[in-house]
């Protein structure tokens, strides 16, 4: 009697049973690589920017006290010059006065800068 | 760690890296989940020990989180990188503790009884491991990532750095010893349909 044929061999079963007995990764195997990766990230993490000098426009606003001052100072220059272009009426009268022999005479009351000198207050 | 791969599952592999370079804690926890067991269980496929595919893998990450800054994008996979560098790593171990070349090692016929004794008392998967043992590295490898890992032909040749032609014709001789391996003692294993 002729012998059957033998029949080819599952490899793909042996396949599916290795692939259930294969070990998982270990929790420890896990957190040493993730202790690696945060090791070597903080190794290479861009290093802050050194600060840049600040520009000179800005020392100076630094130095008259900042923007709010600036904005006093402009407002203040608007006002006048507009003040100069078109005073208020109630401005003439104390004009006139400064431009006046009165308003000197009134000056004479003051202590001039050389007793005041002499008194050491300066 | 879920909850990393969880919100960053979208994100393609090259990005992932991206963003770890950039310091994103996230992205690190992302491809670790996501690398760190397959570059486990490739390894110890090739290496049949825990212990030491646990340190191979260990280093084939060390050198990915290395790289990762001054990575290449759209040069290669990040998955066939790390298969590659895993599997230089079992090779070096593998000739260590051979102390010959792997493309010196006979075909492995002649090494099957000591699978078939095994048979006799273990179960498919240690019979398997066992035949996978005495195939050529290249073989074994090729299989490994045919048939455990899923990747396709192509970027099988990519990670073994040969043509698909030549991964086709090793997969095919790898999947013939072991059946000519195997096949011997299937009444042993009590398959009667294996």
């Amino acid at each position: 009697m002729p012998k059957t044929p033998e029949k080819p061999i599952d490899l793909d079963g042996f396949f599916a049973a290795e692939k259930q007995a294969v070990n998982e990764p270990s929790t420890d195997f896990m957190a040493r690589v993730l202790r690696d990766a945060e090791d070597i990230q903080d190794a290479f993490a861009p290093q802050a920017p050194s600060p840049k000098p600040k520009p000179i426009w800005e020392a100076l606003i630094g130095a008259i006290g900042g923007w709010r001052s600036v904005a006093g100072l402009a407002t203040a220059t608007i006002v006048g010059v507009w003040i100069g272009v078109s005073p208020p009426e109630s401005l003439d009268g104390l004009a006139s006065f400064v431009w006046s022999e009165d308003a000197v005479s009134y000056a004479e009351y003051l202590p001039n800068y050389d007793y005041t000198l002499l008194e050491g207050q300066l | 760690m879920s909850n990393a791969r969880a919100t960053l599952s979208e994100v393609p592999e090259e990005e992932l890296l991206v963003l770890y370079a950039n310091g994103d804690r996230a992205a690190a926890r992302a491809l670790t989940e996501l690398f760190a067991p397959k570059a486990f269980a490739f390894a110890q496929r090739l290496l049949s020990d825990r212990a030491e595919a646990e340190d191979v893998a260990q280093e084939a990450m060390l050198r990915l989180w290395k790289i990762a800054p001054e990575w290449r994008r759209g040069e290669a996979k990040v998955s066939t990188w790390l298969y590659q560098v895993t599997r230089n790593l079992c090779t070096d171990r593998l000739r260590k503790r051979r102390g010959v070349g792997l493309d010196e090692i006979a075909e492995p016929l002649s090494d099957a009884k000591s699978a078939e004794e095994v048979m006799q008392t273990e179960d498919r998967a240690k019979a398997l491991q066992l035949a996978m043992e005495t195939l050529p590295e290249r073989q074994r490898a090729a299989i490994v990532l045919r048939h455990f890992e899923g990747l396709s032909n192509p970027e099988i040749a990519d990670v073994l750095e040969i043509s698909t032609e030549a991964v086709e014709s090793l997969t095919a001789r790898g999947k013939r010893a072991l059946a000519k391996l195997l096949s011997g003692r299937r009444d042993e294993l009590g398959y009667t349909d294996a």
